[in-house]
């Protein structure tokens, strides 16, 4: 697995992630919030059918959560978009993360 | 902009001598030579017939909330599959996705091809039960639109439309076929505010929204956003509050949004969180019973309240919208605590609402 930690910061709370399996197995990618004390708010598991290219919007949801821990298959492709309104369509320009800045 | 191999001949449209053709989707009413565009350079004329040549060309689909589109009395929380596509038959100098409504700027990249039956089979799969036509202006690929939307309608999906409704009233009365929720972007009732800021004009934006609240078949949103130095003034909040009491209804929710500088509106900044919170004192002031701030990170003008014993209905988070203070009701929630009915819509829950086909 690959892993990655956003940190949220005033201005943005809201990502859209991107998630594409070119493979012919079933990828997954998890998530946790991660809340000022330390505490985490539960993971949640997202499933990549083979072939598909999935998107869905990630919202800062607490005051005190600073950010997310996102884990994900080394085979599925990742790109993170920031969001600067909630009705707002990120372009290729706007992608902060890729597989390729990610260890 | 490329064209899709097949060819999808436009609708709302007549024929003209010289094969030229009227579009009739926007009010612009664009006489258009063969060979040529409309203003929104998406329906071409190609020897006396009209295509919609951005068929099928949508950015990439995404997973989101309702609350994403200012819906914030339609089944709370609900999942949505957000569908947008290129152009716009407007040119707002603010637009918050200018890199997709102005053509000169898309980046190929960004755009994949769908078909409707890919739209309906994503949202069936993964148990999503509102698709939600958005983020560039859904009115002008109206034939895909139709098209998924009555496929995905067959399927027990409701079709959510997010428009600033610069359209003709027959196009309008084709989408009311089609949508269930209308979350309409009025921007301004200033006639001057349209003409300077979007390259359209107000008329027909008032009449549609007007056309459909009298239809009575939809449940109906209405968003402005509030742009610094444009419309961010008592004159321009009360001009919408009493257009929405006179014209439409107090129940009809208001959300007043907050504008991030872009595209060519960049020399201001975004206007202040108190800006927002005097344009909602002043709607409930004049009796709008439901008002809320867009874009706004958590702040209890997101929060749904009943309008009778005033216990708090939806907290809002971020996107996350829990419904604390509801219970279920035959079509609509009633209030937890006073039994009042919110009307805030649920989903149907008759079999007989879906028919079982293969997408």
């Amino acid at each position: 697995m690959k892993a990655l930690k956003y940190e949220w910061d005033d201005d943005i709370w809201l990502l859209h992630v991107e998630v594409n399996n070119m493979t012919q197995n079933k990828r997954t990618l998890v998530y946790s919030r991660v809340i000022e004390n330390g505490n985490n708010g539960g993971e949640s598991k997202i499933f990549v059918k083979p072939g598909e290219s999935y998107r869905f919007i990630l919202s800062r949801n607490y005051l005190q959560e600073r950010s997310l821990d996102i884990r994900f298959d080394n085979k599925l492709l990742l790109k993170i978009f920031r969001l600067y309104d909630r009705a707002y369509l990120p372009s290729s320009s706007d992608m902060v993360y890729s597989n390729k800045d990610i260890q | 902009m490329k064209k899709l191999n097949a060819n999808y001949e436009a609708r709302l449209y007549k024929r003209l001598s010289g094969n030229k053709v009227r579009c009739s989707l926007c009010p612009r009413r664009c006489v258009i030579d063969d060979g040529s565009t409309g203003r929104c350079r998406v329906r071409m004329n190609e020897k006396g017939k009209l295509y919609a040549i951005s068929y099928g060309r949508a950015v990439h689909v995404a997973e989101e909330f309702i609350e994403t589109e200012a819906v914030f009395h339609f089944e709370p929380g609900s999942r949505i599959l957000s569908v947008g596509n290129v152009g716009c038959n407007l040119s707002c100098v603010y637009c918050q996705n200018w890199r997709f409504s102005q053509l000169d700027h898309i980046n190929e990249n960004d755009i994949f091809e769908y078909t409707p039956e890919q739209i309906v089979r994503m949202a069936l799969e993964k148990g999503i039960k509102v698709i939600s036509w958005t983020y560039n202006d859904p009115a002008i690929w109206l034939e895909f639109v139709e098209d998924t939307a009555k496929l995905a309608r067959r399927h027990g999906i409701y079709n959510l439309f997010k428009s600033a409704l610069f359209l003709t009233p027959e196009a309008i009365e084709a989408f009311m076929d089609v949508i269930d929720i209308f979350s309409i972007s009025v921007k301004s009732l200033d006639p001057d505010f349209y003409r300077r800021f979007t390259g359209g004009w107000i008329k027909p934006v008032i009449e549609g929204t007007q056309q459909i609240f009298k239809g009575q078949r939809h449940h109906m949103e209405i968003s402005n956003l509030i742009v610094t130095d444009a419309n961010d003034n008592e004159k321009d909040y009360m001009d919408l509050i009493n257009w929405v009491k006179a014209h439409l209804s107090v129940d009809v929710p208001i959300h007043f949004v907050r504008f991030h500088p872009n595209y060519k509106y960049t020399h201001v900044s975004r206007p202040t969180i108190e800006t927002l919170e005097r344009a909602r004192e002043l709607a409930k002031a004049s009796g709008i019973r439901h008002c809320y701030l867009g874009n706004v990170f958590m702040h209890e003008g997101a929060n749904t309240y009943c309008s009778v014993c005033n216990s708090l209905l939806v907290e809002r988070r971020g996107l996350n919208a829990e419904p604390i203070g509801l219970e279920s009701g035959k079509e609509e929630y009633i209030c937890r605590r006073c039994k009042n009915r919110t009307q805030i819509k649920m989903f149907h829950t008759e079999e007989s609402f879906y028919e079982s086909i293969e997408v």
